[in-house]
């Protein structure tokens, strides 16, 4: 690895999986630049974690509202849709989901509610088809290979109590005040100690998020304490 | 043993007698019961009897094979020593004949009641087709639409798709048609998972099987073998972790007192099923370095707009 080696969190990582207009340069930073990326298995897991649950809200929400097709007006069809939505689920993420549906799909939705069988199993076809090309292109681009796009390391620890880093951990999850940001940033750690090991120097590593609420907001104070680890944000590393 | 449950125990014995010799009346030397075949006729006369004495001695919880009375299994097991069913072994299981003319009340007002409703429910039941009486009860009155989905739709196709990955004679077009259904039920069966908060581990276990499952159809085609077996063991193994979460859920007031325990075994196999899930996810993941270089096949301009979109939309 050289000297600036790219961690990526799973934000970074699931925008660059399409070259589609504005997520195009996440895209090329992804796919053509020369930089070395790597990320850990548990950000791979979180970013398929992320297609599976949209998969499933999207799926449940056709499936309910076929089901209850005859509660719906066609002229207030995408309002009642929505207050279905709500009552259906509580996870905001869920909602996100479906209103995505409703922006992208909006009238497959109208055909789902107001057609046969054969509609319904076509939408939901089709989002199970959308979502796993963006599986396949995940698994493909962040593997666990140095061939791949993202160089994806699998061995960090579950979690890092009772390890030489735990104290590292306590203070950075003190500062993040979130669990699953402190693991990802401790896989950064873990990494960058392992290169330590190999190389027999002192390796620098940059952490590359867009997480403002847990990470960017507290950059000074992590950097501090993760030694030779920089957090920067998407928009810092393009701008150089 | 209370009086009551003594007498519950009786009754509950008489009515599988009265079916038996049902079955005697209209089948005759073809009459037998296997122990699945009584507890879904008797699940149905439940559901059809008119009489609170009748329906408070059947007692059922769902569970891997549907309805199922663990009175009746002690019931049968009681009998058989008491020799009042000859027994046929066929494939393993046991079939139950009665034999002899065993003794019950025929004064008893309830019982003649149930005689006559258990002989409309043989007559409205194909009793040489067990699988279509198991089905029937699945689509009808199954607490979740995920069951008979997944059960029926999803692991018996699954059953035919394995066969077939390894008949080299078989048809390639018609074990694309059974991958592209199976496929299909698969997602119809996430499309049902239960929207109760006690099964939300499950169901994020089942996505999380479901995406791995996609990966191998999607992208590892090639190298399928590899995973079936897997695949297979562990499409059961969700199904009996289900069957644990199920009869929290679907049961007759009778096993209340069984809840706590059964949340703890429903916990325990959560927790099990995890970690086979997560081992089965590392193994899909680690494969994908031989496939770095294969390209993705791509989606129309459409279909990568609505991408893009979810991929925007994710803010951890």
């Amino acid at each position: 690895m050289n000297k600036w080696s790219h961690f990526l969190d799973a934000n970074i990582i699931i925008r660059g999986l399409t070259p589609f207009e504005e997520s195009k340069e996440y895209y090329d930073y992804i796919h053509i630049s020369g930089t070395t990326k790597t990320t850990s298995s548990r950000v791979f897991n979180e970013a398929i974690g992320y297609f599976n649950f949209t998969r499933r809200a999207m799926l449940r929400f056709i499936e309910h509202a076929y089901i209850n097709s005859a509660r719906f007006r066609p002229s207030i069809w995408e309002q009642s849709l929505l207050i279905e939505a709500n009552k259906l689920f509580e996870d905001d993420r869920d909602l996100k989901a479906i209103r995505l549906l409703l922006q992208f799909r909006n009238q497959e939705m109208y055909d789902v509610v107001f057609g046969d069988v054969s509609k319904k199993e076509g939408l939901q076809n089709d989002v199970f088809t959308i979502v796993s090309r963006a599986l396949s292109q995940l698994a493909v681009v962040c593997a666990n290979t140095p061939e791949a796009k993202i160089k994806r390391f699998d061995k960090c620890p579950k979690n890092y109590d009772g390890t030489e880093l735990e104290p590292v951990y306590r203070k950075v999850n003190a500062i993040t005040g979130y669990e699953k940001d402190s693991l990802i940033l401790m896989d950064a750690c873990h990494l960058k100690q392992l290169m330590n090991n190999q190389n027999k120097k002192k390796n620098e590593l940059l952490f590359v998020t867009n997480d403002n609420e847990h990470i960017l907001s507290n950059r000074t104070e992590l950097e501090k304490i993760l030694e030779n680890i920089l957090i920067r944000s998407f928009d810092q590393i393009r701008s150089g | 043993m209370s009086r009551a449950a003594a007498s519950q125990d009786n009754l509950l014995r008489d009515l599988i007698i009265l079916i038996s010799e049902a079955d005697i009346k209209n089948r005759k030397d073809k009459a037998k019961l296997c122990e699945t075949q009584i507890h879904k006729l008797l699940w149905d006369l439940k559901q059809r009897i008119d009489n609170n004495a009748i329906k408070n001695a059947l007692n059922f919880y769902w569970y891997r094979q549907g309805p199922y009375s663990p009175s009746i299994s002690a019931i049968l097991e009681k009998a058989k020593e008491e020799k009042i069913f000859s027994i046929t072994k066929i494939n393993e299981h046991d079939f139950y004949t009665l034999q002899g003319k065993p003794t019950y009340d025929k004064t008893n007002p309830e019982l003649s009641q149930a005689k006559k409703v258990i002989t409309q429910i043989l007559e409205d039941t194909d009793m040489y087709d067990l699988p279509k009486l198991v089905r029937k009860i699945y689509y009808h009155f199954a607490p979740f639409k995920f069951q008979p989905t997944y059960k029926f739709e999803f692991l018996d196709l699954l059953n035919e798709y394995v066969e077939l990955v390894f008949d080299r004679t078989s048809n390639t077009e018609y074990k694309q048609n059974i991958l592209q259904k199976l496929i299909t039920a698969l997602s119809k069966a996430e499309a049902n998972l239960p929207n109760k908060k006690s099964f939300s581990k499950f169901n994020d276990l089942f996505s999380q099987f479901v995406g791995d499952i996609q990966v191998i159809t999607d992208l590892y085609k090639d190298n399928e073998q590899e995973f079936i077996f897997t695949i297979k063991n562990e499409a059961n193994h969700i199904w009996d972790v289900f069957a644990q979460g199920v009869r929290i859920e679907a049961h007759d007031a009778f096993y209340d007192n069984l809840v706590p325990q059964w949340q703890e075994n429903f916990n325990e196999f959560l927790n099990g099923l995890e970690i086979s899930l997560n081992a089965f996810s590392e193994l899909v993941s680690r494969k994908s370095k031989e496939y770095v270089n294969k390209p993705i096949e791509s989606l129309d301009s459409k279909s990568l707009e609505f991408l893009n979109a979810i991929c925007k939309g994710y803010v951890q």
